[in-house]
């Protein structure tokens, strides 16, 4: 396992909107909301403008609509959002080999030692930040066509913050603008913490009223109390709270080793030639591949085939994907794709599908990929996000809405649901 | 029962009831009225009761 004490924080805060406004640049200058994924009823995250206008995340869309009547709803699409975190993921890795993913828009970067590689602190930060904004063109040039004005990448605006410790990074990454960097140097750590608001400390809305009625407004405030006393008063969580408000805990990044490559092969009996058997076998391949436990948690992005041919030749063509994947049909395609322009000059004895090189996923990516019913809904999501573009294209507006129940209780059949623009 | 440009044979009348709503800003009065048309159809229309008309629910 990699670790790394020194931690520098890249948080994207509210990164499923900023990946939608990635797509649809208008959202930004418009109240937004995004419905929740378990329940369309209720909205799961808001943006600033909305929250201005009392829109808070967790109320119910007729509430929504109430208070803020021009709020722009909006279907999630976690894995659109997963793909953006594992693009920003990627570029962050090309700086530092140690990354932790906490949740989508926040992952820490282990930075022990690239000092000596890229200069001190402010030089390592210039190449987290400029690894981000990369990360973030990727990601526009995915941006689906119809967006005519350029998308402002959710990387621009990450902020960053360095620090002893993922704790320490994360405060310092809250205190910064987006686009820009805290550094908080091991000699003022303890200042630093002390005059953060405890609403830094990783806790529940309530043990943060509670703090707030107990007057502790920073974490010095929480510190001046013998950690006894607020152990006893929050438990085992307070002492970790006091802890960490102490600088006594400086938790260390924990990265991963990049998987060894992954085969899977098969020989034929008989020597095939037929391309059409060559592309099953390969897919089949892919999917035994992606199998491998090993695999778990991360996407890959260069994928080979080599055959064995006939009388001692040999075959080989390596795709590097631009967007990492762990879908099998994104795998094989480009394989099956080079299979028809480049195919084997002779008959293959032996076919082998090759993993070579992996980008980190996230937790949400290995919930979705899990959840074979996720899975499939993902899918269909796809196919109905191109057949919404195909109308799009043909009719040049959108002519499809979605069904969003507002009062199912009302006696005004009319007020029971909503129509809002389908976005996909 | 007459449409914009169309014509049904209503066969049954089913349930009717009153909605009476929403007083304290614009008051909602309707007579609600559960029909079959000819071809087994069902639909509900309602009276507004404020202006007169008609309306064809759904179908």
């Amino acid at each position: 396992m990699l670790q790394s004490d020194l931690a520098v924080c890249a948080w994207i805060p509210l990164f499923p909107l900023r990946c939608e406004e990635g797509r649809r640049p208008d959202l930004a200058s418009r109240p937004t909301a995004l419905l929740s994924l378990e329940d369309t009823r209720r909205v799961w995250i808001v943006s600033p403008l909305a929250r201005r206008m009392g829109v808070r995340p967790g109320v119910t869309v007729s509430q929504a609509i109430g208070l803020c009547p021009p709020l722009v709803l909006l279907e999630p699409d976690p894995v659109w959002y997963d793909e953006q975190f594992a693009h920003l993921l990627l570029a962050l890795s090309r700086v530092s080999p140690v990354i932790e993913p906490a949740e989508l828009g926040r992952a820490y970067v282990g930075v022990d030692g690239l000092e000596g590689l890229y200069g001190g602190p402010e030089r390592v930060m210039a190449e987290i930040a400029a690894a981000a904004a990369e990360a973030g063109e990727a990601a526009a040039d995915l941006v689906p066509v119809s967006s005519a004005a350029p998308a402002a990448s959710p990387a621009s605006a990450a902020r960053l913050g360095w620090g002893r410790g993922k704790f320490t990074a994360w405060v310092a990454a809250t205190r910064a603008k987006p686009g820009e960097f805290v550094i908080v140097a091991d000699e003022g750590r303890l200042e630093f913490l002390a005059s953060q608001p405890v609403a830094a400390l990783p806790l529940d809305p309530d043990t943060h009223r509670r703090l707030y009625q107990l007057g502790l407004k920073t974490l010095g405030d929480l510190t001046t109390l013998p950690e006894d006393a607020v152990t006893s008063q929050f438990g085992r969580l307070g002492r970790l709270v006091w802890r960490l408000a102490a600088g006594l805990i400086t938790d260390p990044v924990m990265g991963r080793e990049v998987p060894e490559p992954i085969t899977a092969a098969l020989d034929f009996p008989t020597p095939i030639a037929d391309r059409v058997i060559l592309a099953n076998t390969m897919d089949k391949l892919v999917e035994r591949a992606l199998k491998s436990p090993r695999r778990t948690g991360w996407r890959v992005h260069i994928v080979r085939a080599r055959a064995a041919l006939e009388q001692g030749a040999s075959w080989l063509i390596e795709i590097t994907l631009k967007d990492p994947s762990a879908d099998q049909h994104r795998l094989a395609a480009p394989l099956k794709a080079r299979l028809e322009q480049a195919p084997p000059t002779g008959a293959v004895e032996r076919l082998a599908v090759e993993f070579t090189a992996f980008a980190p996923g996230t937790t949400e990516l290995q919930l979705f990929a899990c959840d074979a019913e996720s899975a499939a809904r993902a899918g269909r999501r796809q196919a109905l996000r191109a057949a919404v573009h195909e109308i799009k294209t043909r009719l040049k507006r959108s002519t499809l809405y979605h069904v969003i129940e507002v009062h199912p209780w009302s006696r005004l059949p009319e007020r029971r649901y909503a129509l809002i623009d389908y976005e996909p | 029962m007459e449409g914009d440009e169309k014509r049904w044979r209503v066969e049954t009348v089913g349930e009717v009831w009153r909605v009476d709503d929403e007083w304290w800003r614009q008051p909602i009065s309707r007579r609600y009225v559960e029909v079959v048309l000819e071809g087994g159809k069902h639909t509900v229309i309602f009276e507004d009761l404020n202006s007169g008309h008609w309306f064809m629910q759904s179908i």
